[in-house]
């Protein structure tokens, strides 16, 4: 308890600064939203955009002039920045203590280290939640004023699950590849190009058909919101990929972070 | 009983060596001293004592228990103050050290306020404002509030001022009287010299010598100079002379061996002065480094 409470406190400034930043990047979305709601105009702009520039962005799937269809168009958007947080924190959970050189005060506690890493996760995973609440917060008061259809909220609260999942993969695997890795200053570079590449990859799958075999290993597409739009559920064959990825990353850091030399000065 | 027990401890980092089949005792009640230059592998032995980092092969038992397997366990009783301190630079030192206690299954409230009494330590201050020797003291503390069994010392007295050193040094006899054993890591031998009733010299990864501190400084070694006209050096070549020097007037040497043979010697010279003394731990232990 100790070690969540003190990880909550030092991560605090850091939560508020993404929490405030998500807040406002997804008000001034929404206020965009204003001009395009219930206007057939903004969809002709959109047809006329050739399909592989929009399989670019993500945006082939959707209607923006309705409320779902525009925060479908963003969440993809919300998955890249919020698995960016996600993987930074989670490579940073681990690799912090010896980058800061406070792995010798922390792992000579009469506590074993598979406990520091338990609590760590634990205050990681309430610092994703209370972001992703945050995000679904401003969502929601930003869209009170907007007419909303009778599935509005439960698409939303799907997309959120998904956001959260999503969050989870990455935070996990950030986790996972600094406790392989001794080299502190290594591990974030290698978790943020992770992450790019599996965004950059992700694009790539929406304009080559021959690539889309790679689905499977690219978070991204697990809630592909025309998926949600369509079915208003996630899709299990993902939801069993995401579960794996999560257990295989986070069990992978309690069993190997335990068993390796501690990169002291 | 031995409240720390190595045996065959050996460690590489990837090909370099680290230490090399180290075996050590410590018994209970012991101040302990570890000496040897920088980089011969003291860090390394308390490292592997505290699960820090591990074998290459080898065992090392703590209280009796694997040091490993019961890390956890052991650790509740042993304070541990390493070399350098580093601690979370944003928190109030009051705050690290309730941080520390919180680990602990005692009420450690009045110890944190005597120690940092006893070293003058500002309790209100954040850990980033500190300098190099507060930060010093704040280890300390963190490492005494729970009245451990093993205090475990890496190079300690770096940062501290003379004043402090003592208090520290009087603490930690303190500590030993109510019945700590303490493990005591320097390359700087006079501090080794004052408080530890036995020591281990390690150079290069490996032990070479383990011996009661007043073995090795009443029987062995008397350190002699002499001063007169027409010395001749070879009056002093005898068995058991070493590191023999004239400077103009004046002869110096160690002395290891029966006294009447050396004090037969002195007699045969028209000297004008002549002191013989303890040589310090710094010189017996020369030739070990050499």
């Amino acid at each position: 308890m100790n070690i969540v409470k003190r990880e909550l406190k030092a991560n605090l400034k850091s939560v508020i600064i993404w929490g405030v930043a998500i807040a406002f990047l997804v008000t001034v979305w929404m206020i965009e939203y204003e001009s395009f709601a219930g206007n057939p105009a903004i969809d002709e702009l959109i047809a006329a955009i050739p399909q592989e520039m929009l399989a670019v962005l993500g945006m082939q799937d959707f209607t923006l002039s309705s409320l779902n269809g525009f925060i479908g168009s963003i969440s993809l958007y919300l998955y890249l920045l919020l698995g960016i947080q996600a993987i930074l924190l989670g490579s940073s959970l681990i690799a912090k203590e010896e980058r800061d050189r406070t792995a010798e005060y922390l792992f000579t506690l009469p506590i074993s280290r598979r406990r520091v890493i338990v609590g760590k996760t634990i205050a990681a995973i309430i610092n994703l939640g209370l972001l992703n609440l945050v995000t679904l917060l401003a969502m929601i008061l930003s869209t009170l004023s907007y007419d909303k259809g009778e599935d509005f909220y439960r698409f939303i609260g799907l997309t959120f699950v998904a956001l959260f999942i999503i969050q989870m993969i990455f935070l996990s695997i950030g986790m996972l590849i600094s406790s392989i890795s001794k080299n502190h200053k290594k591990s974030g570079n290698i978790s943020v190009s992770i992450l790019m590449i599996t965004f950059l990859i992700s694009s790539l799958i929406n304009t080559v058909d021959r690539l889309s075999f790679l689905k499977y290993i690219i978070p991204f597409k697990y809630f592909e919101t025309s998926y949600l739009l369509n079915e208003m559920s996630l899709n299990p064959i993902y939801l069993v990929l995401s579960i794996l990825i999560i257990v295989v990353g986070i069990g992978g850091t309690l069993t190997l972070y335990p068993k390796r030399d501690l990169a002291l000065s | 009983m031995n409240v720390i027990e190595i045996k065959n401890l050996t460690k590489y980092y990837g090909g370099s060596l680290g230490i090399n089949d180290v075996n050590l005792e410590v018994k209970e009640g012991e101040i302990f001293g570890f000496i040897g230059p920088n980089g011969a592998g003291k860090s390394t032995t308390i490292r592997l004592l505290l699960g820090l980092i591990y074998p290459t092969s080898g065992e090392a038992k703590l209280f009796g228990k694997d040091a490993i397997e019961f890390g956890p366990e052991v650790r509740k009783d042993i304070g541990y103050l390493p070399s350098e301190i580093f601690y979370y630079d944003k928190m109030k030192v009051i705050d690290l050290l309730n941080y520390s206690a919180s680990f602990y299954d005692k009420d450690c409230t009045k110890r944190i306020k005597e120690i940092s009494n006893i070293m003058e330590l500002d309790l209100n201050r954040r850990i980033d404002d500190l300098s190099y020797g507060n930060k010093k003291k704040v280890g300390i503390v963190q490492g005494l509030l729970h009245e451990p069994k093993l205090i475990i010392l890496d190079e300690p007295t770096g940062g501290l001022d003379p004043l402090m050193q003592q208090k520290f040094f009087n603490l930690l006899k303190e500590e030993n009287e109510r019945g700590a054993t303490i493990f005591f890591s320097s390359h700087i031998l006079s501090e080794v010299q004052e408080l530890c009733n036995r020591v281990a010299i390690i150079k290069e990864g490996s032990i070479v010598e383990v011996e009661d501190i007043q073995t090795l400084r009443e029987n062995n070694y008397k350190k002699i100079a002499v001063v007169g006209d027409d010395l001749s050096k070879e009056t002093f070549e005898l068995d058991g002379v070493t590191e023999l020097i004239q400077e103009e007037d004046e002869l110096t040497f160690f002395y290891k061996g029966d006294i009447n043979l050396i004090t037969k010697a002195l007699s045969s010279i028209d000297a004008k002065d002549i002191t013989i003394e303890e040589p310090t731990l710094e010189e017996i232990f020369m030739h070990y480094y050499e």
